[in-house]
């Protein structure tokens, strides 16, 4: 996400991403923003972690949602790149709490 | 004039250990919303209506919510400011002074008529209706949302709120009409004596302002074109104004870090905020005189009415 700074260590994934109920996802200009209610923050996103987490409903595999990203660029980002985005987009995601837990109820 | 629908359970009781009491909290909000009453508090703790008591307590105060009326929820403005909280219990709250028992009677008051705009996201915010345009202005306590809403109020500008300003479901801002309260020692750059104020306690650091006396209140729902989120600085007093574009996500985030408690939730307090933020412009302001502040958000406003009629007009 744009308002996340890169972090040394890698954090776990599940390995079928699943937003946490309640938060809040709307477009904004052409920015797209994340609202935590019950820590009353505000996550503003780019394109590529808005399509991200757009796949993150359960269902979808990290390769997966690369492959998803990808289709919907016209001109997707070169070799290896966009899967890292994902990636760094998916941990940024799971170190905000914002993904449920892996073996959570549904 | 009925400036606030009081709820479907009539005007707030307040019982009042003397008429001097009586004359200051009478003033606190418009006409039809309390019911003041001097005396010993029995007639306000009707079961079924909202209430809330003043009485004496030794050379003290105690402020105890009656049926209706439960203590101010966590984490909201109020506490915010640092005022003391009031304990949902018989006992209430003891308070020291006569001015201190006033604020946190207004503030009670408040937060009861804000729970009854569930439809609404209330703001802790100041606003007014300038050039036809709506104004919301955000801020810490401190940041001069009254002392902007006074000066713009005697500028003759129809006041949204001094200090809430309430948000229905499509973005729209409506006004939440109760008195200006202005630290007395703000009263003096507006050349007031806080004596010549409407409701005041004598030795209290706080009084109460009718905007009726100014522009008024805003008699109904607004676009809002402006949002200004206020930083009041110390310096000269002829410091100029400063002002900086803010996007559209940075005043989300704003709007959403100055929702009060309670209203509308989740998914519709965003729609509702994002509804405000539809073609309204977001400017960060820095200044030392909230009179020059005004001044400048009405020309900001005059120069975005004169856009707007252009851009009809063509």
């Amino acid at each position: 996400m744009s308002d996340e700074a890169p972090s040394s260590s890698r954090t776990a994934v599940p390995e079928h991403p699943r937003s946490r109920p309640g938060l809040v996802f709307r477009e904004l200009a052409e920015e797209w923003v994340l609202f935590d209610p019950d820590a009353r923050l505000l996550h503003v996103m780019n394109l590529t972690a808005a399509l991200v987490w757009s796949h993150c409903d359960g269902e979808h595999t990290t390769g997966e949602i690369v492959r998803a990203v990808a289709e919907a660029y016209d001109d997707p980002p070169a070799d290896g790149r966009l899967e890292d985005d994902v990636r760094e987009a998916l941990e940024a995601f799971a170190r905000k709490g914002l993904l449920r837990e892996e073996g959570a109820g549904a | 004039m009925a400036l606030i629908d009081p709820g479907r359970d009539g005007p707030i009781r307040v019982t009042v250990p003397g008429e001097g009491w009586a004359s200051v909290v009478r003033n606190l909000f418009p006409e039809g919303v309390l019911e003041v009453i001097v005396g010993a508090g029995e007639r306000a703790s009707l079961p079924g209506r909202r209430s809330v008591q003043v009485r004496r307590d030794g050379n003290a105060f105690r402020v105890r919510p009656g049926p209706g009326m439960s203590a101010p929820e966590r984490g909201s403005a109020a506490e915010e400011a640092g005022g003391p909280t009031i304990p949902d219990s018989p006992e209430g709250v003891r308070l020291d002074g006569a001015g201190e028992a006033v604020s946190v009677l207004e503030r009670l008051i408040a937060e009861t008529l804000l729970r009854d705009r569930s439809h609404h996201v209330g703001l802790h915010a100041a606003g007014a209706l300038v050039h036809g345009v709506g104004v919301v202005a955000l801020g810490a306590s401190g940041a001069g949302k009254s002392s902007l809403a006074l000066s713009l109020s005697r500028d003759g500008w129809p006041l949204l709120g001094d200090d809430v300003v309430l948000i229905d479901r499509q973005g729209g801002a409506r006004p939440f009409p109760r008195l200006v309260k202005v630290d007395v020692e703000r009263l003096a750059a507006h050349g007031i004596r806080p004596e010549e104020t409407i409701a005041w306690v004598p030795g209290w650091s706080e009084a109460w302002l009718d905007p009726r006396e100014g522009g008024g209140w805003c008699a109904g729902p607004c676009h809002v074109g402006l949002v200004a989120i206020l930083d009041r600085i110390e310096g000269r007093p002829e410091a100029e104004v400063r002002s900086s574009e803010v996007g559209g996500a940075e005043a989300l985030s704003e709007l959403l870090a100055g929702a009060l408690p309670g209203g509308l939730e989740g998914g519709d307090r965003v729609d509702a905020l994002l509804g405000l933020l539809d073609g309204a412009r977001g400017l960060r302001l820095s200044f030392v005189s909230s009179r020059d502040a005004a001044r400048f958000l009405a020309r900001e406003c005059r120069s975005r009415a004169m856009a707007g009629k252009e851009g009809a007009g063509r």
